[in-house]
Parts: structure tokens; C-alpha cells; sequence
């Protein structure tokens, strides 16, 4: 579903919610909960590449977002101020995780990737069972490869690339100029790049 | 890459935002640079092999959860804030009230020391005798000790009144042992509250 227009005034609308809520109608906030609940999990999903994480955090985000909302002052879209709550707390995750862990989180050696089982046409497509243990073998490689990026990147990359956000809500989201958001998503994809050269 | 590589021009390729100038430009430079044609062509390999990653998808049963998870965390967070909040403030009520029962008790005692005598009646006999000794006489401390006594304020029903609520739970209980219709249990349950009732109107005056 598309996130309506800030300015967008209709009971429905994002800003028709907060005001709602605001106005002490807690189902409205129960709206916003349903209406990005999906976008947030996936989001946060391709950040932190854990199920369970992925759902606490998405539940942590909306229930730190009831706190604030009363304060929220409309300069972003609704969207955009849960997808930053969510990036901020994602980041923790991460960091957290690496200070719990210094050995790395998979087995590298489980998922080996060898590029002279590669067939890029057959790669996607279903087909018997060693044709389905390459493409897994590749899909993690290159999840792998994703989260090989640092995490500040590979949110920026990750709201490009899946969630199609435009430079500027990204900038929203991350806190930081157009071009910094433009030359972090050429940095991932030359990162990405590296990383995957033997599956091009 | 070469001085003429460009990589803005390359990037905004990619997302498809360069103006048709910068496009042209860029083109005549590819025709000519096999390392920036290779960077393009593996870019955009990135983007395809990134993009055909499956989506995680919630399904219906971890949208609900996830809504159920979000109610339960705002009720225990802001109202447990609100909680802790109102059991402090209880906390700090009882403490004020217990001070102010500490301080009236203390008063009465230092007035039963000075010259009220209100509390002069619950010492020892042989404190009161001392007190005797150093102040006033005999006839002016029993007349405060029963001044102290009338200023207790008991009531006299008190006894009487629990007696009657146990009488009255006993009943209950003994009623709620013996009987199995719901109607006699309506009439039984009237018949006690008008009981209660008629107890507080004697009560009140």
C-alpha cells in the first residue's frame, strides 16, 4: 500500500491517523500498526537477516513509535519517521551482535559457493535438486554478500534496492544529505560487486 | 577507468535519472572504455541477482501476532509507567500518613508530659505515680486520665458489628453449602442485604 501524502488531510490518510490518535482514538495507532507492519518486518528483515529479531523489532518499533507519536511534528511522512525508528534499532541489533559474537554467524564452508556448478539461466528457476542447491547455495551468497555490507550501506542499499524508496526519503530515514544516500548505494553496489564478482 | 570516467554518470545510469546530454556522453565514452563497459555490465548484474531475492513475507497468523505484541507492549509499558508511577505514589501517601500518625502520637505524648495529659492514662501505673511525684496531684492527673480516655474515641458497636458480619458470612456460606436452587439463593441473597441495610440505618442513627 502506498504511504499517503503528509499534507494528505482524510481520516484514513497518515496525517488523518495522528490526529486521530492524537485526539485520543487509539484505533487509529492500531491503523498505522496494520497499515506498515509488513514494510517495517521486511525492511528490518533484510538488515538484521533474522526471522525472529526481525519481529521483535518491528513490534519494538511501533510500540516506541505510540510513545513519541504524540510528538511527532510532520517535517517527514509517517512512514519514513517509523522506517528511521526501525533502521536506528536494526543497527543496534547489529552492533549487539557483533560484540555477543566474534565467530562468524554461518558456516561458510556449509553454503560454498563454486562457480563451475554456475548456470545463470537455470539459477531462479525450480527445477530438480541440485538445481535447487545451487540457486540456495547462491541466494545465500548473495544475502552473504549483503550483509557483508556495513550496516549504515546496507540499510541505504536495502531501502533502494526493496523498498524503492526515493534518494531524498532515504535521507530522511539515514539522517543524512541526497548525495550522501546516492554515493552510499554506488558504494554497496561496487561492494556487492566485489563480492559477487564470480557470480557475474 | 579512465580521466572521462565518471562515476555519478554511472550511477545515475543505473537508476536511470541521467539527462539525455550526460546520457550521450556517457554512451560515447562506454563505445570507447572496455573497463567502464565491464563496470556497468557487472553493476547491473549486481542489481538483477540482488533484486531476485525472495521477500520475506508475514503471514496472517505474524501480522496478528505482531498487533496482539504491539497492544501488550504499549499496556505494559506506558500503563506499567503509569503503574509504578501511582504504586509510588501510594508508597509515598502510606509514608506521609505514617508520619503523621507517628508525629500526632508523638504530640500527645510530649502534651501527656507537659500539661494536656492526654495519653497519661496508657502508661505504667508506676510512671504515672513518679509524674505524680514531680507535678501535679493525684486528683488533677485522674481528672486527665479521664479527659485522655474520653478522647479515644471507640466505638462501642464495633464488636457487636463484626460479630454480626461473621454471623452474616456464616450464613452465607452455610446457605451456599445447603442449597441448589438459584431462586433461594435471589431470596436468601435479598433477605442480606436488607439485613445490611437495616444494620446501617440502625448504625447511622
Amino acid at each position: 500500500m502506498k504511504p499517503s501524502s503528509p499534507s494528505d488531510p482524510t481520516p484514513d490518510s497518515d496525517t488523518g491517523l495522528i490526529d486521530r490518535f492524537r485526539s485520543g482514538d487509539e484505533t487509529a495507532f492500531e491503523e498505522v500498526v496494520r497499515r506498515y507492519q509488513e514494510r517495517i518486518f521486511q525492511f528490518v528483515h533484510r538488515v538484521v537477516r533474522d526471522t525472529e529479531e526481525a519481529a521483535d523489532i518491528t513490534q519494538e518499533t511501533f510500540i516506541r513509535a505510540y510513545g513519541k507519536l504524540g510528538g511527532f511534528r510532520g517535517d517527514s511522512s509517517l512512514f519514513t519517521w517509523l522506517y528511521r525508528i526501525a533502521l536506528n534499532m536494526s543497527i543496534n541489533c547489529l552492533r549487539k551482535r557483533k560484540l555477543r559474537s566474534f565467530v562468524p554467524l554461518w558456516d561458510s564452508t556449509e553454503s560454498e559457493f563454486r562457480p563451475d556448478e554456475f548456470r545463470p539461466d537455470e539459477f531462479w528457476a525450480q527445477g530438480g535438486p541440485e538445481e535447487d542447491m545451487a540457486a540456495s547455495r547462491l541466494r545465500t551468497r548473495v544475502e552473504e554478500a549483503i550483509s557483508g555490507l556495513p550496516p549504515r550501506q546496507r540499510s541505504i542499499f536495502v531501502l533502494r534496492q526493496y523498498d524503492q524508496l526515493s534518494h531524498r526519503e532515504i535521507a530522511e530515514v539515514v539522517g543524512s544529505s541526497e548525495g550522501a544516500v546516492r554515493a552510499g548505494y554506488f558504494h554497496a553496489l561496487r561492494k556487492l560487486r566485489c563480492a559477487l564478482q564470480d557470480c557475474l | 577507468m579512465t580521466d572521462r570516467c565518471d562515476s555519478d554518470a554511472l550511477n545515475r545510469y543505473l537508476e536511470d535519472e541521467l539527462s539525455p546530454e550526460p546520457r550521450r556522453r556517457l554512451g560515447a565514452h562506454l563505445r570507447e572504455c572496455a573497463s567502464c563497459r565491464l563496470e556497468l555490465t557487472e553493476l547491473q548484474g549486481v542489481v538483477r541477482l540482488t533484486q531476485r531475492l525472495e521477500i520475506p513475507v508475514m503471514s496472517r497468523f505474524q501480522a496478528e501476532a505482531l498487533v496482539h505484541g504491539v497492544r501488550r507492549g504499549v499496556r505494559q509499558r506506558y500503563t506499567s509507567r503509569w503503574g509504578s508511577w501511582t504504586t509510588s505514589l501510594g508508597s509515598a501517601a502510606a509514608g506521609a500518613f505514617a508520619l503523621l500518625l507517628f508525629l500526632a502520637a508523638f504530640d500527645r505524648l510530649a502534651g501527656g508530659e507537659s500539661d494536656s495529659g492526654l495519653i497519661t492514662a496508657d502508661l505504667p501505673e508506676a510512671f504515672a505515680s513518679s509524674e505524680d511525684a514531680a507535678g501535679g496531684g493525684p486528683t488533677a492527673r485522674s481528672a486527665m486520665a479521664a479527659h485522655a480516655w474520653s478522647s479515644i474515641e471507640v466505638d462501642p458497636m464495633a464488636d457487636e458489628s463484626d460479630a454480626q458480619d461473621a454471623e452474616l458470612i456464616s450464613d452465607i456460606d452455610e446457605f451456599l453449602m445447603n442449597t441448589a436452587s438459584d431462586e433461594e439463593l435471589l431470596i436468601q441473597m435479598e433477605s442480606l442485604v436488607q439485613e445490611e441495610a437495616l444494620l446501617a440505618l440502625l448504625t447511622e442513627y
